[in-house]
């Protein structure tokens, strides 16, 4: 790894950011077991896990601010902080409450601007970049969550950075901000940068991100990119309604169909397809009253696929076979 | 990662913050404003009286300074631990020991010039306002009382610094260094059987040497008095680091 000599933007194909065997532990509570992925340039990979998953903890960890209890870390191959000038390689929002109250939008730049010797300029253009030149000399304190998200963003974005790392950048932006973001961050990557966008929900993510990594009780869940996850998880089935529920759902059965009752006399068959239902409907001469194809949303692929990790983690002992 | 950029970054926090930022105009206005009201208003006959100490009178306001310098330190530092501010600082610069020393030597300057200004403006200004019964600087005792005085805001600023980074919590550093230092440390001092342990309280020792004649014994000369202040500072600041250097931030 010789090329990597502290300059930003020299980072080629080896991944912006190596996560390797990752794990954290308080005491004997284990958040973090043996994280492994990559985050590559030139997407926005999303970093999704339901609260208390150990997003948060990886992100700190990433930045060198909490020691891994085992494995590392590799931010342009080598630690957080062993990086000359962090703030060209990774800027991060972890908490937009971060900046002090009393401070203006401007001042608060400044003191992160000024730790990593970059000019005054800077500080407005980023300002501009987010949208909050107008509020530059006003305090923090009055800010509303969205215009510190904004903030904070643009702190991240200070060092023009090959990596950006959002800690749930969507909370408190309104609608406007979101597509604003959804734009900022498909251009970042589009410029060959790579994004880290963590958050607890699929929708927002599936509409920012190209890739997911998604983590639950601190283990790796998925790996994929967004449309490898979209086909492989978004399970389809079949509605149907029938003036006899009971006849067409032993001869679904039969075939071999997963068969679960749905609402207003309706049966839910899963993992099929509705010309199949239509024919087997035909055969057994049913009245077919509705027949419909649901495709399930990503969200709940999600649900389903973390709270297996959930249910295997929350097991009572009694229980475990 | 340069020591001229991080002095910077951390000079421009303290700015940027009003209550930071003018604390220490405060406190030493304390000092000589203080000082001034209770040798200005000291007739013949107090001054006559036994155990009367012109030096130790001028300085009379700094139990009320002290008190704000108390407040910058802990604020200096303890503004970080707002609210997860010192994540944005570790990872501008993840060098913690470059960070820390550099807050800790901004703020110790600053508290330095402070203490300069404000002693040398108590001791001129109060000692002329006790007229025929105040001291002429070069009088015996008067120069180590005004170094004593100006070194007085630095170190106590380095020890709460210190403690602050100790105790990672601002709330929970102003709610113990404030009343200690301000109630406990006075009380102390008149029970009898705690008498003798109180000379080495920090602020204690530091102010022995305010005096211009150490009629009251201490168990060190004044001088020695503010090398015990220092090293309070040196153990405080330590372990500020120490626990900086070990936790996840």
């Amino acid at each position: 790894m010789n090329r990597d000599n502290g300059t930003a933007h020299g980072a080629g194909d080896a991944p912006a950011v190596e996560v390797r065997g990752l794990v954290k532990a308080y005491g004997d509570r284990t958040v973090v077991h043996g994280l492994t992925f990559q985050v590559r340039a030139g997407a926005v990979t999303g970093f999704l896990g339901p609260n208390g998953a150990g997003k948060s903890t990886t992100l700190r960890m990433i930045l060198g601010l909490d020691r891994p209890t085992a494995g590392e870390v590799l931010v342009a191959g080598r630690p957080y902080g062993r990086l000359v000038e962090p703030l060209h390689h990774v800027g991060a929002l972890l908490d937009a409450g971060a900046a002090h109250p009393g401070r203006t939008a401007r001042d608060h730049l400044l003191c992160i601007a000024h730790a990593g010797r970059m000019p005054r300029a800077r500080v407005d253009e980023v300002l501009e970049q987010v949208g909050l030149e107008s509020a530059a000399r006003r305090r923090v304190g009055g800010f509303s969550l969205g215009m510190r998200q904004r903030l904070g963003i643009a702190a991240a974005l200070l060092g023009d950075p090959e990596v950006l790392i959002l800690d749930e950048p969507v909370n408190g932006l309104d609608p406007e901000g979101i597509r604003w973001l959804r734009h900022f961050l498909k251009g970042l990557a589009a410029r060959g940068r790579a994004v880290l966008i963590s958050s607890h929900l699929m929708t927002e993510t599936a509409l920012l991100a190209d890739r997911l990594v998604v983590i639950g009780r601190g283990r790796l869940l998925a790996d994929v990119s967004m449309a490898e996850f979209a086909a492989e998880h978004g399970r389809s089935r079949v509605r149907v309604r029938a003036d006899e529920p009971e006849r067409l759902r032993e001869a679904l059965v039969r075939k071999g169909l997963r068969v679960v009752p749905g609402d207003g006399g309706a049966l839910e068959v899963y993992a099929a397809e509705a010309a199949d239902v239509g024919r087997i409907a035909a055969h057994e001469r049913a009245a077919v009253l509705e027949l419909v194809q649901v495709e399930d949303s990503l969200e709940e692929a999600f649900m389903r696929m973390t709270a297996d990790s959930v249910e295997y983690g929350g097991r009572p002992l009694g229980e475990v076979v | 990662m340069s020591v001229n950029a991080v002095l910077r970054s951390e000079w421009t926090k303290i700015r940027s913050v009003r209550p930071v930022l003018w604390s220490l105009p405060l406190a030493a206005a304390l000092l000589v404003g203080i000082g001034a009201g209770v040798t200005g208003t000291v007739g013949p006959e107090e001054a006559d009286g036994p155990g009367f100490d012109p030096v130790q009178l001028g300085y009379y306001g700094i139990l009320f300074a002290h008190v704000v310098v108390i407040v910058f330190a802990v604020l200096v530092v303890g503004n970080e631990y707002q609210h997860g501010a010192i994540r944005v600082s570790l990872a501008a610069v993840p060098r913690r020991g470059l960070m820390y020393t550099a807050k800790l030597a901004v703020g110790a300057v600053l508290a330095l010039v402070a203490g300069v200004v404000a002693s040398l403006g108590t001791f001129f200004l109060s000692q002329r306002l006790l007229g025929e019964h105040g001291m002429a600087f070069g009088d015996a005792g008067t120069v180590r009382a005004i170094a004593v005085g100006a070194l007085y805001f630095p170190l106590l600023a380095v020890m709460c610094m210190g403690f602050t980074a100790m105790l990672r919590s601002l709330m929970l550093s102003m709610g113990v260094l404030v009343p200690v230092l301000f109630l406990v440390s006075p009380v102390l001092a008149e029970i009898p059987g705690l008498k003798e342990l109180a000379w080495y309280l920090p602020d204690r020792a530091g102010q022995y040497g305010l005096r211009l004649d150490p009629a009251v014994a201490a168990p060190y000369s004044p001088m020695a008095g503010v090398l015990v202040m220092a090293v309070w500072a040196a153990a405080a600041a330590v372990g500020g680091w120490l626990t900086l250097r070990t936790r996840d931030a």
